[in-house]
């Protein structure tokens, strides 16, 4: 009787003698609308340091997971990244395998007509070409007649696309556009002479300079910015993510994700969208992280 | 949810279906160097001259070992690096090329070795040189054991070549993919494109058999005095042997 006693003394003390451990924080959200309970499941695609990447230990990293994570920790979930690919990703929203896209997916009405996106953040296109190459480049207009490397899937596809059909109605050649899986192959393809330049994004031309890849030369920055949004399928948990979203810019605790990283932030309020939307005011020059 | 009306669209897509000819044109490219390459290693492969012969089989042994995709990169980007600088479609059927031409090579042999040891020795005794033996006599042979086999490699060919979008490519899945891209119809354009597949993959099915039938013609009316011959040796032979 004793031992019990003192047994669940301690236990007592045990409770009261640590008050700085935090109390169980209560899910915002529920399964259903949630894939998981207890979980937010985001796809995300890591290919595109350093917004979204794997380091060196397997880790996904980057601003879209500090993002994704501060969101499900306001929500008081759990966060589980589903490293996929582009293709899959509407797919696995539409069936209810995963609750949102959190990997960089640029804010189009085509796709919010689809699914319920919620613009966040802007980003801005560079174009590189070899160092060797030190003529004046206002824009893709310039590579008529040349070839011109993209990323599959981006708008930089579209913004060469628009400039090359703009090139053929002036009686000029089209842009000879080779299209890649990645960045990376994009700029090995650079590397390699067979492109003779590239859309890049502004913020992955200077991690790439600074992890050494020194081979291109930056010939223009800030091209057309572009907002970037978070995809839905659910309103719930769209309205849900968007509250959250709002509350963190008000406490600025959005803003400090964001600024180490260079990259511009939607001004809010964040909401799902559709529809056109004015090109966001981002002007991306020098990478400050 | 399937929208029929946007699969029914994309159908009859023309950028698709150019894209589905450029995927048959690099495929035949591919296939009729990787049987150049197939038949020159088979060759060197069956050679009892070691220098031709471990040539052939380091060949057959990286190109097998290796995903054909990293070749195609190595290609398109690793050799200008050392100043062979080729264009996307050259490093694209080189690459599918070379490495379809390490399988062939196996299927050739195995086509060749299938070949009764009697129709070398009989070529042999006809005074007929190694290569007169191997051109008139044991090559057609062989030729048709490895039809439906070559048939199944280019079938697989086929799809395969869609591997060549990585190093930028517009054949038929890049394609594919770029209008997925824009309109985010995933099933029903990946729907389109495995129809478009579908269809080259059955009308190659309908080539082969055209290959096999007229293949087999020869041997319909060779056969009884084939047979014949072959009974005659087999009774001279028992005879020896009483």
């Amino acid at each position: 009787m004793n031992k019990i006693a003192i047994l669940l003394l301690g236990m007592l003390l045990l409770t009261v003698a640590t008050p700085g451990v935090a109390q169980t924080c209560t899910p915002k959200l529920d399964h259903p609308p949630l894939a998981r309970k207890g979980w937010l499941l985001a796809a995300i695609n890591p290919t595109v340091a350093p917004i979204q990447y794997i380091d060196d230990e397997g880790n996904i990293v980057g601003l879209d997971v500090d993002l994704g994570n501060a969101i499900a920790q306001r929500l008081c979930l759990k966060m589980d990244f589903q490293n996929t690919m582009f293709a899959t990703m509407i797919p696995l929203l539409k069936e209810g395998r995963i609750d949102m896209i959190d990997s960089f997916m640029f804010y189009t009405p085509a796709r919010a007509a689809q699914v319920l996106m919620i613009p966040y953040g802007a980003s801005t296109l560079a174009i590189v070409v070899q160092k060797s190459n030190t003529d004046k480049i206002d824009g893709p207009e310039y590579f008529s007649g040349k070839t011109f490397g993209l990323e599959l899937g981006t708008v930089d596809v579209e913004d060469a696309q628009k400039a090359s059909a703009a090139l053929v109605k002036a009686g000029k050649p089209p842009i000879d556009m080779r299209t890649f899986a990645t960045y990376a192959d994009v700029l090995q393809a650079l590397s390699a002479g067979q492109v003779d330049g590239a859309f890049i994004g502004t913020e992955q031309t200077y991690w790439y300079k600074s992890k050494g890849r020194d081979f291109f030369r930056i010939a223009l920055t800030g091209y057309d910015p572009h907002a970037e949004a978070l995809a839905f399928k659910d309103p719930t948990v769209a309205d849900a993510v968007a509250k959250v979203m709002n509350e963190m810019h008000a406490d600025g605790s959005l803003q400090k994700i964001f600024t180490p990283y260079g990259h511009c932030l939607l001004p809010g309020p964040y909401k799902v969208t559709t529809g056109d939307i004015p090109a966001p005011d981002c002007k991306q020059t020098v990478q400050t992280r | 949810m399937w929208d029929w009306s946007s699969f029914l669209h994309y159908l009859h897509s023309a950028y698709l279906i150019r894209g589905a000819g450029i995927t048959l044109g690099l495929s035949i490219a591919a296939m009729l160097l990787g049987l150049i390459c197939g038949l020159v290693a088979a060759l060197m492969r069956l050679s009892k001259s070691q220098l031709l012969n471990r040539p052939a089989k380091g060949y057959i042994w990286v190109m097998r070992g290796t995903p054909v995709l990293v070749q195609l990169i190595i290609i398109y980007t690793g050799l200008p690096q050392l100043g062979i600088k080729l264009g996307v479609i050259s490093a694209a059927i080189i690459g599918l090329g070379v490495n379809e031409g390490a399988y062939l090579a196996e299927i050739i042999r195995a086509g060749i070795i299938a070949v009764p040891k009697g129709q070398f020795e009989a070529a042999n005794a006809l005074g007929l040189s190694p290569w007169r033996t191997m051109r008139l006599v044991v090559l057609p042979q062989a030729l048709r054991i490895v039809i439906p086999p070559i048939g199944n490699s280019f079938n697989g060919l086929m799809k395969t070549s869609s591997l060549a979008s990585v190093i930028s490519l517009d054949e038929l899945l890049r394609r594919t993919e770029m209008l997925i891209q824009v309109q985010f119809r995933v099933l029903e354009i990946f729907t389109v494109a495995a129809l478009y597949y579908l269809v080259l993959t059955t009308l190659w099915g309908f080539v082969q058999q055209w290959i096999e039938a007229r293949l087999s013609r020869a041997y319909a009316t060779v056969a009884p005095a084939t047979n014949a011959a072959a009974a005659v040796q087999a009774a001279a032979l028992s005879h020896d042997a009483i």
